[in-house]
C-alpha cells in the first residue's frame, strides 16, 4: 500500500481522537480518546519510517507507547482518587470549580 | 486483489470503526471495545509496515495493560453514570469545527504530497531498536526510567487508602 | 557507544537532582520521620547549584552532548538556575504546608525533584525526543503533585483536567513530531530540521507539524486558547505546588520554546509572513494577556486570580519570543531577565498564600486577607512589594524584566502594537493586584490571624523579596548573567 493510506488511517484515527477530548465529558472516555492519538501518531511516524527507509521512528515509537503507558496508569490513579472523594462527598462540591 | 492490500483495509476498517466508537458509544464498555479494536487494527497495520518488534509491544502494553486497566476503571466506577468535569471555558463545537476542518484539509495534502518509497527488505527491526536504544538514544532511554519512576510511585500515593500515622 | 567523562560531567546538575531523588524515596522509606529526605533533598539541590555554577565558569562555549540530544550552553545553565533554585524553594514552602494540611508524604519530595529534572531536560534540549521525554517527566510528576492532597476534591478534579488536557498536548507534540520526521525527510534534532526547513517549508504538512508542535508547548505555558486548564490546575493544587507550576515549570517550557522556535523553526520563510509562526504568536499573545487579566478582575479567590495573572504572564512572555523570531538583538536576554524577575516574585506570592491558610481554615478569599497588615506588618509588606513586581512597578524586578522585554520588542516596527497593548494590559492588572493590598491595609479584619510559624516560609519569603527589590535597583548583574547566555561561544 501506497504511504498515503497509513497516513489517511493514522490522521482519521487522530482527528476522531481530538474530538473525543472536546466532545465528551467522561473521564474515561477522554482518555481513552489521548490513548488513541498517541496511537495515531505512532502509526505516522512508523509509516514514515517505512517510506524514508530510516529506522528512527521506530525507536521514537517505542518510546512514545511507554509514555503512553505511564499517563494511562497516572490518569487511572487519579479517576480512582476523585472516585474515592466522590464516594464520601457530595455532587456538588466535586463540580466546584468554575469560572 | 492481492492478499496485502485485503489484509490493510481489513486492520483499516478495525481501527477506524472501531475509534469511531470510542466517542461516539453511548455505553461506556462498548467504547473500551472500540479501542480494543483499534488498537488490534493499529497493531495489523504495524506488522504490514514491517514493525514487527512493535507490533507485539502494541499487543502487549495497550491491550495486555493499558486496556486492562482501563476496563478495571470501568467496572470500578460503574456506579457513576458520567464523571462529570466543569469546564465551561472551551468553544467546544467551534473546536470540533475547526478540527473537522484541518482533518479534510490535511486528508487532501496527505494524498497529494509526494512520498517516495524506499522498499526495505523486510527484517528485523528489534536489532536496529536495541542498537539505538544503548546507542545515540541512550539517554532519552535513560531519562524514561526516571518518568517510570515517578508513575509508579505517583500512582501509588495517589491511589492508595489514606495512612494515618500515629 | 563510549561515554566520554565530559558528557557525564556535563550532565552532573541533571544527574544530582534525579539521583538526590531516587535516594530521598529510598531513605524515606528507611528513616524516621520525613526530616531526613527533605533534607537529602535540599541538600541535592544546593549542590546541583554548585554544579550548575562550576559548569558556568567552566567553559562558556556551547557544546552538544549524548549524540545531540542535549546541549549545554549559558542559557541552558542559566535557566537551571533558576528551576533548581524554584525547586528548593517549593521544598521549603511544602514541608511545613503538608505538615499543617495533614498530607505529608516523602515520596513528594521526589516528585518535586523529578519535575525539575523534566525540567532541565526540556531547557537543554536539542531533539524533539528528549523535548518529549523531558515534558512528559515535568507533566507526569505535576500532575501527581497536584493530586496528591487527596482530603482536598478540588485537587483531584484539577489534577484530572490538567492530565487530560496535558494528555492532549503530548499526542500534539508525537503527532507534530512524526510530521516533522516525514516531511523533513527523516530529520528529528533541531539541527537538522533547521538545515531542511528552507525545503521542506512548501510542504503543508510540514507547516502543520510545526504548528502541532507549537501548540503542545503552547499548552504546557497555557496560553489562550489552551489555557483552560491552569485555573483549575492551579486552585486544586496544594499552595506550594501551585508556586512551582507558575514558575518552575513555566520557565521550564519558555526555555524550550526558545530553543524549539529559535533554532529549529527560526527559518525566515517559516517564521515571517502571512501563516509565520511570528505573526501566529503575536496573536495569541494579545489574547492572553487579555483575557488573563480580563479575568483575573472578576476573580474573589486570591489563588485563582494568581492563575489568571500567570496566564496572562505567559502573554507578555511571548512577546518576547515573538521578538525572538523576528532576530531582535538582545531578546533572549531580556526573556531571561524577565523568566527570573517572574519565577523569583511568583515563588514569594505563593509562599505567603500557603502561609495565611490553617487547616481549617485556609483564607483564600481577597476579603479573608483584611487588616493583614495590622497584625503581620512584615509580610504585609513583603506581599505589596511583591504584588507591585507581578503589575510591573518600579523599582521591583517585574518591572525591569517588563522594561526589557518591551524594549527588545519596539525595535521591531511591526510590534509596536503589541507593547502598547501589553502596558495598557499592565495598567489594567495594577488594579486587581491593589485590590489585595488594599484588603490587606484598609479593612478591619474578618477574623483573628494565626497563621503558623514557619521557618523554611520565612526564609523564602526573605530571600525572594531580597531578590526582587534587588533586581529592581541594580538589575545589571542578571543582565549581565542572561546576556551571557546568549554568548554560546565565549
Amino acid at each position: 500500500m501506497p504511504t498515503y493510506a497509513y497516513i489517511l488511517v493514522s490522521l482519521a484515527l487522530f482527528f476522531v481522537g481530538a474530538a473525543g477530548v472536546l466532545l465528551r465529558r467522561n473521564v474515561l472516555i477522554v482518555l481513552m480518546s489521548v490513548e488513541m492519538q498517541l496511537a495515531a501518531g505512532t502509526l505516522a511516524l512508523l509509516s514514515f519510517s517505512r517510506a524514508l527507509g530510516d529506522q528512527k521512528g521506530h525507536v521514537f515509537a517505542f518510546f512514545v507507547m511507554a509514555l503512553a503507558a505511564a499517563e494511562a496508569a497516572v490518569g487511572l490513579a487519579i479517576v480512582v482518587s476523585v472516585f474515592r472523594t466522590r464516594r464520601t462527598a457530595s455532587l456538588d462540591e466535586v463540580n466546584g470549580l468554575k469560572g | 486483489m492481492p492478499t496485502n492490500l485485503v489484509v490493510f483495509y481489513l486492520f483499516a476498517l478495525a481501527a477506524v470503526v472501531g475509534a469511531a466508537g470510542v466517542p461516539m458509544s453511548k455505553n461506556i464498555f462498548w467504547s473500551a471495545m472500540g479501542l480494543l479494536s483499534a488498537l488490534v487494527g493499529v497493531a495489523g497495520l504495524y506488522v504490514l509496515l514491517s514493525a514487527d518488534f512493535l507490533a507485539v509491544t502494541q499487543l502487549l502494553v495497550y491491550i495486555g495493560g493499558v486496556l486492562v486497566l482501563i476496563i478495571f476503571a470501568v467496572m470500578l466506577t460503574s456506579q457513576i453514570k458520567e464523571i462529570e468535569v466543569s469546564n465551561q471555558n472551551v468553544g467546544l463545537v467551534s473546536g470540533a469545527i475547526l478540527f473537522a476542518l484541518t482533518g479534510t484539509l490535511l486528508c487532501f495534502v496527505a494524498i497529494w504530497a509526494p512520498w517516495k518509497v524506499v522498499l526495505l527488505q523486510s527484517h528485523e527491526t528489534t536489532t536496529d531498536i536495541g542498537n539505538g536504544l544503548l546507542g545515540a538514544w541512550l539517554l532519552p532511554f535513560e531519562v524514561t526510567s526516571v518518568v517510570l519512576l515517578a508513575t509508579l510511585i505517583g500512582a501509588i500515593v495517589v491511589a492508595r487508602k489514606e495512612i494515618k500515622e500515629d | 557507544m563510549t561515554i566520554a567523562a565530559a558528557q557525564i560531567v556535563a550532565l552532573s546538575p541533571l544527574l544530582m537532582i534525579t539521583g538526590v531523588g531516587c535516594l530521598a524515596l529510598l531513605l524515606d522509606t528507611m528513616a524516621k520521620g520525613r526530616a531526613p529526605a527533605l533534607w537529602l533533598a535540599q541538600l541535592g539541590c544546593v549542590a546541583a547549584l554548585l554544579a550548575v555554577a562550576n559548569q558556568w565558569m567552566g567553559s562558556g562555549s556551547s557544546q552538544p552532548i549524548w549524540s545531540g540530544m542535549l546541549i549545554v550552553d549559558r542559557m541552558a545553565l542559566f535557566l537551571d538556575g533558576v528551576l533548581i533554585i524554584a525547586a528548593l524553594a517549593t521544598l521549603l514552602v511544602a514541608a511545613p504546608f503538608m505538615r499543617e494540611h495533614e498530607f505529608e508524604h516523602g515520596e513528594h519530595y521526589a516528585l518535586v525533584l523529578f519535575a525539575t529534572a523534566g525540567g532541565m531536560t526540556v531547557v537543554h534540549a536539542t531533539h524533539l525526543l528528549s523535548l518529549l521525554i523531558g515534558i512528559e517527566t515535568m507533566s507526569l510528576a505535576a500532575y501527581l503533585l497536584v493530586a496528591s492532597w487527596r482530603r482536598q476534591p478540588a485537587g483531584a478534579e484539577g489534577a484530572l483536567k490538567y492530565l487530560l488536557l496535558g494528555a492532549f498536548a503530548a499526542g500534539f507534540l508525537v503527532y507534530g513530531t512524526a510530521l516533522v520526521y516525514g516531511t523533513t525527510g527523516g530529520e528529528m534534532s533541531y539541527a537538522g530540521i533547521a538545515a531542511r526547513a528552507a525545503r521542506a517549508a512548501d510542504n503543508p504538512l510540514f507547516i502543520m507539524g510545526a504548528y502541532f508542535l507549537l501548540t503542545g508547548m503552547l499548552f504546557k505555558i497555557a496560553a489562550v486558547p489552551f489555557h483552560m486548564w491552569a485555573p483549575d490546575a492551579y486552585e486544586g493544587a496544594p499552595t506550594p505546588v501551585t508556586g512551582l507550576m507558575a514558575s518552575g515549570i513555566k520557565v521550564a517550557a519558555v526555555g524550550g520554546l526558545v530553543r524549539l522556535l529559535g533554532s529549529a523553526f527560526a527559518n525566515p520563510g517559516l517564521a515571517l509572513g502571512h501563516a509565520g509562526w511570528v505573526r501566529v504568536l503575536g496573536g495569541i499573545a494579545f489574547a492572553t494577556m487579555t483575557w488573563g487579566n480580563l479575568a483575573a478582575l472578576r476573580q474573589e479567590n486570591v489563588k485563582r486570580m494568581l492563575a489568571y495573572s500567570s496566564i496572562a504572564h505567559a502573554g507578555y512572555l511571548m512577546i518576547g519570543l515573538v521578538a525572538l523570531g523576528q532576530k531582535v538583538d538582545g531578546a533572549q536576554p531580556a526573556l531571561l531577565v524577565y523568566l527570573a524577575a517572574y519565577a523569583a516574585t511568583t515563588l514569594g506570592v505563593f509562599t505567603v498564600v500557603a502561609w495565611v491558610g490553617r487547616r481549617d481554615d485556609e483564607r483564600l478569599l481577597i476579603r479573608d486577607w483584611a487588616g493583614m497588615a495590622r497584625t503581620r506588618p512584615a509580610v504585609a509588606l513583603a506581599m505589596t512589594v511583591l504584588l507591585l513586581s507581578l503589575a510591573g512597578v518600579p523599582p521591583t524586578g517585574g518591572f525591569f524584566g517588563k522594561f526589557y522585554v518591551f524594549r527588545a520588542a519596539m525595535q521591531s516596527p511591526d510590534l509596536a502594537w503589541l507593547v502598547v497593548a501589553a502596558v495598557l494590559n499592565s495598567l489594567v492588572s495594577v488594579y486587581y493586584y491593589l485590590r489585595i493590598v488594599v484588603a490587606m491595609y484598609f479593612r478591619d479584619p474578618v477574623r483573628p490571624w494565626q497563621p503558623f510559624p514557619s521557618v523554611g516560609m520565612a526564609i523564602v519569603l526573605f530571600v525572594t523579596v531580597v531578590v526582587v527589590l534587588a533586581l529592581g535597583v541594580v538589575p545589571r548583574p542578571v543582565v549581565e548573567l542572561a546576556a551571557g547566555g546568549l554568548v554560546t561561544h565565549w
